[in-house]
């Protein structure tokens, strides 16, 4: 190291700055930094970047909590979401974490967030231009069921030859009459790269397409990022005769709000439905009127 | 607020133009502004330049000398930094030695600041402006339309020529006197009016 | 409805710390004190720092002490530590042969240059229980000498220091060379080591990326990893010989700010292997050994076998075989574990997910007719 190199450091340490926004210090932060610029510029493609270990465990949400440490300011107000629920324990536990190390202001409401850092759900309200929506993902890597060997993987994007994923597709439809991958399909994202929507429902991939909001993806534990900029084409993969199938089961309703068209988890003891999504069940409940909006939407 | 030329940023002030960077990046041809003054093109490598980065300044050497007090990196020739800022009067030849990567590692393409006069938005007066560039392409809703002052267009041409074998290429952030920012990722498709 | 749909997660957090709280405070015993676990649990203290990739015995202690004995989640304590603290310095290469021995053995050779140094070991303690334990005759701590501890406050104690004994031996590797029976693997120039912490791997990284890998590896994950290969269904590799067991202190020096020289900062204590592979496969010069490399912080010696083991393997194995990408990308104690344990958060917005398929699957023809 130079001596101009180590007397920049030494003074940098001495002066004494205290990082205010966050666990990371501010190197790795720059690291995951440039990363993601380099994803929003190559959509759908996994960038490598030094994750480093956070409070919470790996496959846990190391990578979208770093994501969100890396991009969150003092302005931000952040929601946290497990399975679209705020207040499951892990949400609340990485809500904890952000908001002690980062001093940002929190909500549950999805319209009036910034940020939403979110484990398997994007949430029902529509969001819009200038929210970011940062995924946790526990396998990034879309093509992992086809090969297993991460030189003829990194292959196979560099060169978009996707032909083993294409077969492997169709012969799930000769086999068994459907596609039957269930969460974290695969889509092309760009025309270019094949993304893992990391275990997001089918129902929500239509989400991703053309949205007014940017999309980042964290994968702590195998130390990628990738990006889906905003009005960018998210296109499951399917063949033209066969449409893209989302989870709806026909006559479920929510328990509590009523509604049809968001995406319901099962509560077998109550033979019934609830919203995966509580926060918008709730406003829903309070006769908010652009839950129900947005619902009807859906319903028509 | 203004910062000192050359002046190392603080955690916060890194973070407030990272946010900028990052949504000029998803948006191209979308302006957007800097609360920070007189940083122009090299707020690229003082924002994201750590100690073992690699950056280049081309056209201001008093102020590759205040990035490289400020971060810690080492200055390297063009064609072999992560980070550049391309000062004054930009070259087509500098964009043209840009590292580029690869398709197998495309995150090795070169960030670049570029300096330029004034940007100007799709408002009805940017054709008045020296370039006009039409966008389209991941991340732009409708076709956008910019005007830049300051840059010649055959900076542009060059910027296409670099980014032609997507997924390597370079991505760029043209910067203005006032502050204001545009990006340009390598997957935008440019047409040079 | 499930726990995960239960109001009030912050509440059932904090009253799930409360207990783990009260649990450590609390009980009949006195509390555990750092020093005990750095000289009464050394080898522990030792793992956890090696599973971590750093050396920092009073820090470790603590991390495992906090961790209930737990040794991966010491090691994700201290890393996750290290995350939060900036990179001072770059400290100057060190060359192995600065190696200070405590113990050094050569199985390949009954009198190698230089001592065979038994050392302190466990190896020849005969694996009898002492059920009746050990009755503490010293003096109370608070009546030894203030300001007595040890530098390295895991430091073995010598058992009998002799002014003679070469503490720097020359290595087999050495006389093996001059009689010209290695591989001669020694480079002219001195490429940068690859950092992993700063930049993931995969396979086709050079040497230096697999050796740090390992080097932080989960030990019986390195010792399994080994055994399958060795006796396993995957059988790649065979059993080499050991050509140096050492275990001893590295030098750390740093360039000084004003003077541009390289000043000592304190040492290090690791476990050195070097493991002779004898060349016979197809393609390879049967006339030549080959050397693999195993180096960690601390004293594990299984571990640092099993990386010198599996270093030479894979370098053999030239990436025909999966054993690369398994020794990079599987070996890593906290990855491992994490991701395994994350199976126990929620998953039923997938699983709902999965049930649907399963019913779509059954309502659908099982061969669509083709141009449907």
């Amino acid at each position: 190291m130079s001596h101009a190199t180590w007397t920049t450091s030494v003074v940098e340490l001495a002066s004494g700055e205290p990082d205010e926004l966050g666990h990371l210090d501010e190197q790795s932060k720059r690291d995951i930094r440039h990363a993601l610029l380099t994803a929003v510029a190559v959509p759908g493609y996994q960038v490598p970047f030094a994750s480093k270990e956070m409070p919470v465990a790996r496959g846990w949400g190391s990578g979208g909590l770093q994501v969100t440490l890396a991009v969150v300011g003092t302005e931000d107000v952040v929601k946290v979401i497990d399975q679209g629920d705020d207040d499951g324990v892990n949400a609340a536990n990485l809500r904890r974490l952000i908001a002690t190390t980062t001093g940002t202001a929190h909500t549950t409401d999805a319209r009036t967030a910034t940020i939403i850092q979110t484990r398997h759900r994007i949430p029902e309200d529509r969001l819009r231009p200038g929210q970011i929506l940062v995924l946790q993902v526990p396998v990034p890597e879309p093509l992992r069921g086809v090969e297993r060997d991460m030189r003829e993987l990194c292959r196979m994007h560099a060169e978009g030859d996707y032909a083993r994923m294409w077969v492997s597709l169709y012969e799930d439809v000769v086999r068994h009459g459907v596609i039957t991958r269930t969460t974290g399909y695969p889509v092309l994202v760009g025309g270019r790269y094949v993304m893992a929507t990391t275990p997001i429902p089918r129902f929500d991939v239509p989400k991703l397409h053309e949205a007014p909001f940017l999309s980042l993806f964290g994968a702590g534990r195998e130390k990628r990022v990738y990006a889906v900029p905003p009005h960018t084409s998210v296109e499951p993969l399917t063949f033209e005769d066969l449409p893209f199938e989302v989870e709806r089961t026909p006559g479920a309703a929510c328990l509590l709000c009523g509604a049809k068209e968001s995406y319901l988890v099962e509560v077998p003891e109550r033979d019934g439905w609830i919203c995966s999504d509580t926060a918008w069940c709730a406003r829903r409940r309070d006769g908010d009127e652009e839950a129900e909006l947005v619902s009807e939407a859906r319903d028509a | 607020m203004t910062a000192t030329v050359g002046a190392r940023l603080g955690a916060r002030q890194s973070q407030a133009v990272f946010r900028v960077l990052l949504s000029t990046l998803a948006e191209p041809g979308r302006i957007g502004r800097l609360s920070l003054e007189g940083l122009g093109a090299a707020v690229v490598p003082l924002s994201l330049a750590v100690v073992d980065s690699t950056f280049a300044v081309v056209g201001d050497d008093a102020q590759l000398g205040r990035v490289r007090l400020a971060t810690g990196a080492s200055a390297v020739s063009l064609p072999e930094a992560a980070l550049v800022a391309l000062c004054g009067a930009v070259e087509p030849e500098s964009i043209a030695r840009l590292r580029r990567g690869s398709a197998l590692e495309p995150e090795l393409g070169a960030k670049v600041g570029v300096d330029c006069e004034r940007l100007v938005a799709d408002s009805g007066r940017w054709s008045e402006a020296g370039v006009a560039i039409e966008f389209s392409g991941p991340g732009v809703a409708e076709r956008t339309r910019l005007g830049v002052d300051g840059v010649a267009r055959e900076v542009f041409v060059a910027l296409q020529e670099a980014n032609r074998a997507f997924p390597a290429g370079v991505d760029a952030w043209l910067v203005d006197r006032e502050g204001q920012v545009v990006g340009i990722p390598r997957s935008s498709t440019l047409e040079v009016c | 409805m499930g726990y995960a749909a239960a109001r009030g997660g912050t509440e059932a957090i904090l009253a799930a710390e409360r207990l783990v709280r009260s649990r450590q405070e609390g009980g009949v015993s006195a509390a555990l004190r750092a020093e005990q676990l750095t000289e009464r649990l050394s080898l522990a203290v030792d793992r956890v720092m090696g599973e971590a990739g750093l050396w920092a015995p009073e820090l470790a202690a603590t991390a495992l002490r906090q961790a209930e004995g737990d040794l991966v989640e010491a090691a994700h304590l201290l890393r996750a530590y290290q995350s939060t603290r900036a990179r001072l310095a770059r400290p100057a290469t060190v060359d192995a042969d600065e190696l200070t021995v405590l113990r050094r053995i050569v199985p390949a050779y009954r009198v190698p240059p230089g001592p065979q140094l038994l050392g302190r070991s466990l190896d020849y303690v005969a694996r009898l229980l002492n059920a009746a334990g050990v009755s503490d005759t010293r003096a109370a701590p608070e009546q030894r000498a203030e300001g007595a501890g040890p530098e390295d406050p895991t430091s073995p104690v010598e058992a009998v220091p002799s002014e003679a004994t070469d503490r720097r031996p020359g290595r087999l590797l050495r006389l093996l060379r001059e009689q010209g029976l290695v591989a001669d693997r020694r480079r002219d120039d001195d490429p940068e080591p690859y950092d992993i912490a700063r930049q993931p791997v995969r396979p086709g990284v050079p040497r230096s990326a697999r050796l740090s890998v390992m080097a932080r590896a989960e030990t019986g994950a390195l010792v399994n990893l080994w055994y399958r290969n060795v006796l396993g269904p995957d059988g790649y590799i065979h059993e080499i010989t050991l050509g140096e067991v050492r275990h001893g202190y590295l030098p750390v020096r740093v360039e000084h700010p004003l003077t541009g020289e390289a000043v000592s900062v304190g040492r290090v204590r690791v476990t050195e292997v070097e493991a002779i592979e004898d060349l016979d496969g197809p393609g390879e010069r049967r006339d030549l050994f080959d050397v693999g490399y195993g180096l960690c912080t601390g004293h594990n010696e299984r571990k640092a076998i099993a990386m010198a083991n599996l270093d030479i393997a894979v370098e053999r194995d030239g990436g025909r075989s999966p054993l690369e990408q398994s020794v990079l990308l599987t070996t890593d104690g906290l990855d491992a574990s994490g991701f395994l344990e994350h199976l126990k958060l929620p998953h039923y917005v997938t699983f709902r997910s999965m049930v649907e398929r399963k019913l779509a699957v059954r309502v659908a023809e099982p061969t669509p007719s083709p141009g449907r």
